[in-house]
């Protein structure tokens, strides 16, 4: 795990949160997509994780394509907010 | 801000960054992000140089991988796409080098702090429409169309070109797929460069994404800038 200040455990809620997000909300299947952890707020609180739909990696272009960036509150797990890519 | 720690290991290849002081609030301008090496993110920092303070240079050299101007505008000195670059001037004698040239291939750093390629960035952050109205990401009706293209550094003038692509949509590039100019004896791909004209109060994020990222690692194979509200950004390459 390349960041020691997010447990394993944190990771996999995290991770797990984002996916029901995606399931639920983008209604992507299981084997649509994988979710990254990108980057951990300064204050600590706030996690980014990439919800990456595996067919814009099979034919790149820059842009958005269906990949979206997640926000989640550490502590909840909860994804607080969705922003698509440009 | 987020900054700094990040748990990924992700194997896209950027780390760090930079930003331009066009249409910043003092509290953007003082705005400092840092993302490690390996994020896939970019570290942002307050201006280095003044895009809209660049002197627009009127020798610009501009236009599509053919050496023909894409958008019509006469100040671009056409030329067949392989020959010889004009030269804007003698090298003067003595081995100095003219401004504006660079004996090596520039990196990202000299282009940013270059005012002619800083101008005609500007120029595409312009022909974005950035400041369009708002419209939510997933509606219809955005004014906003993405710009790119391609900085070459000449072997032979050792000057910079900067090559445009047609405009792309609101949120993607699609045109500059497949227009990577080859390297050969007279040129050498030094960056390519777009805009992510969309703002976070329409639901995008303002850095690279993964199309973004994977596009350059697969066929770019240079470094990449990104003008977006929040600054110019840069995807390192390797």
């Amino acid at each position: 795990m390349a960041d020691a200040s997010i447990t394993d455990a944190e990771r996999a809620r995290l991770i797990d949160s984002a996916r029901r997000y995606l399931r639920q909300h983008k209604a992507w299947r299981d084997d649509e997509f994988r979710v990254d952890i990108r980057a951990l707020s300064d204050e600590g609180n706030d996690v980014v994780l990439w919800g990456i739909f595996l067919d814009d990696e099979r034919h790149p272009a820059p842009g958005g394509g269906r990949s979206v960036e997640l926000h989640a509150d550490r502590s909840t797990a909860e994804i607080t907010r969705e922003l698509a890519f440009q | 801000m987020f900054a700094t720690r990040v748990a990924d290991s992700s194997k896209k290849k950027m780390s760090a960054a930079h930003t331009a002081g066009q249409n910043r609030t003092p509290a953007q301008l003082a705005m400092r992000r840092t993302w490690p090496a390996g994020s896939g993110h970019v570290a942002m920092r307050g201006p280095r140089w003044g895009l809209r303070s660049a002197p627009v240079h009127h020798g610009v050299r501009q236009g599509n991988v053919d050496g023909h101007a894409q958008d019509g505008d006469d100040s671009y000195p056409r030329q067949a796409g392989g020959a010889a670059p004009q030269q804007d001037a003698p090298a003067p004698a003595g081995g100095a080098t003219p401004a504006g040239t660079y004996a090596t291939p520039p990196d990202v750093p000299t282009i940013l702090a270059d005012t002619v390629m800083a101008a005609q960035l500007q120029r595409a952050w312009t022909d974005s429409n950035p400041n369009a109205p708002d419209v939510p990401s997933g509606s219809p009706g955005s004014l906003k169309r993405e710009q790119g293209g391609w900085f070459l550094w000449r072997r032979d003038s050792h000057i910079l070109q900067n090559i445009r692509v047609g405009p792309g949509s609101r949120d993607g590039l699609p045109t500059i797929v497949g227009t990577r100019p080859p390297d050969s004896d007279i040129q050498q791909v030094v960056a390519w460069f777009h805009t992510h004209p969309n703002k976070d109060s329409e639901g995008y994020a303002s850095g690279p994404g993964a199309g973004d990222i994977n596009w350059q690692n697969a066929e770019a194979k240079v470094p990449g800038i990104i003008m977006t509200h929040a600054g110019t950004v840069t995807i390192p390459f390797p």
